[in-house]
């Protein structure tokens, strides 16, 4: 291998050095620079324009958790609707219940809690509300026959004599 | 706005008070100015070419947003390849980006002999390539100073600006990277006479 003066080997080096910079740019920068500032305004900073996103997401999970859940149980219509022939039904004939009636399936407590809140809060709801009389409870017929007299114990008194130990004998001991 | 014909006499400051006032033309001429040198700082950082005029309109883009924050204690054209090296920077630490880079042969290709004799270009072209090789393997820090003090654009008060360091501390990363690239040289054969 040649040795080369250190001189030389300083001017490659930087000659080296500016080839790796010394890229023409490929064109004007101007017109893209205007149109991206353009499409940007100024004001909306890379912060700003994350703390605003940010805020918008947080409202946006706010109203999603706070927005009233939707009941589980049957709506008011559906309610209305059955509730109807109960009232004709009560004021016909009183309704006894028996056990045979179907088992009611249990009542999510959260939506009889959203359901009750609708009822007390919003006056004009309020009157669309269908009063459900109370429904009577009569007793059963085995019931009705009349019950036993109540049983009395007498006790009729014990005559009682006075009697000798002597006179028993072998039979008191 | 000045007048087309007169532009040239208008400083960086007057253009900058104007577009610090919403004069988007004389912002424009700011970008026609500098687009030279923020694009060769970016290009010295991510050695693409596409990279680094990406890296450059976002250098603008930002320079104009944070126009209003200028103050003038430094010159223009220095806070601005300030902003310019450190978009380059955040571009960089992308490692895609960062092994995508093939500039060094490509560069010491282009350097190889003009107007020499064949087997004496073929040589250079073959140092060349190692040296550019030897700058590839030197770390971040000095290869950074090496290719901005060497570009030939910028004075070394704006490079020690744009590192952020004092321009002693400059010199002396510039003279270390020198070092290392001879003795990653020597260890090819390329011995100097002295």
């Amino acid at each position: 291998m040649e040795p080369h003066d250190s001189r030389d080997l300083d001017g490659v080096i930087d000659g080296v050095a500016r080839a790796l910079t010394s890229t023409e740019l490929a064109r004007d920068l101007r017109p893209v620079v205007a149109r991206r500032i353009a499409s940007r305004p100024p004001w909306i900073a890379g912060w700003r324009a994350g703390v605003m996103a940010a805020a918008i997401a947080a409202a946006v999970v706010a109203a999603i958790v706070l927005r009233p859940r939707p009941a589980t149980g049957p709506s008011r219509a559906a309610m209305a609707e059955h509730s109807a022939p109960a009232t004709e039904r009560s004021a016909a004939a009183p309704l006894v219940a028996t056990r045979d009636d179907a088992p009611t399936p249990p009542v999510n407590p959260r939506a009889r809690a959203a359901v009750h809140r609708q009822i007390g809060g919003d006056g004009a709801a309020a009157q669309n509300v269908i009063e459900i009389e109370p429904v009577a409870i009569l007793p059963l017929r085995e019931d009705r026959a009349p019950a036993p007299a109540q049983a009395r114990i007498e006790i009729a008194p014990i005559d009682v004599e006075p009697v000798r130990i002597r006179d028993l004998g072998d039979a008191a001991e | 706005m000045p007048a087309a014909g007169s532009i040239g006499c208008v400083t960086d400051d007057e253009l900058v008070r104007l577009a610090q006032a919403g004069d988007a033309g004389a912002f424009d001429q700011l970008v026609v100015r500098h687009q030279a040198a923020v694009f060769r700082a970016a290009l010295a950082a991510l050695r693409v070419p596409e990279e680094a005029e990406e890296a450059a309109q976002d250098a603008f883009l930002r320079a104009w947003q944070k126009l209003g924050s200028f103050r003038g204690d430094a010159a223009f054209r220095t806070w601005l390849l300030s902003i310019a090296w450190n978009r380059a920077l955040s571009r960089r630490r992308s490692m895609v980006t960062w092994f995508a880079r093939r500039a060094p042969i490509e560069a010491a290709d282009r350097m190889g002999g003009g107007g020499k004799g064949l087997l004496e270009a073929l040589h250079e072209q073959d140092l060349a390539r190692h040296v550019a090789a030897a700058i590839e393997q030197l770390s971040p820090k000095l290869r950074d100073a090496l290719l901005l003090a060497q570009s030939g654009e910028y004075g070394y008060d704006e490079v020690a600006a744009m590192l952020s360091v004092p321009v002693g501390t400059l010199k002396s990363r510039v003279f270390d990277a020198r070092r290392q690239v001879k003795r990653r040289l020597a260890a090819l054969g390329y011995v100097s006479r002295d």
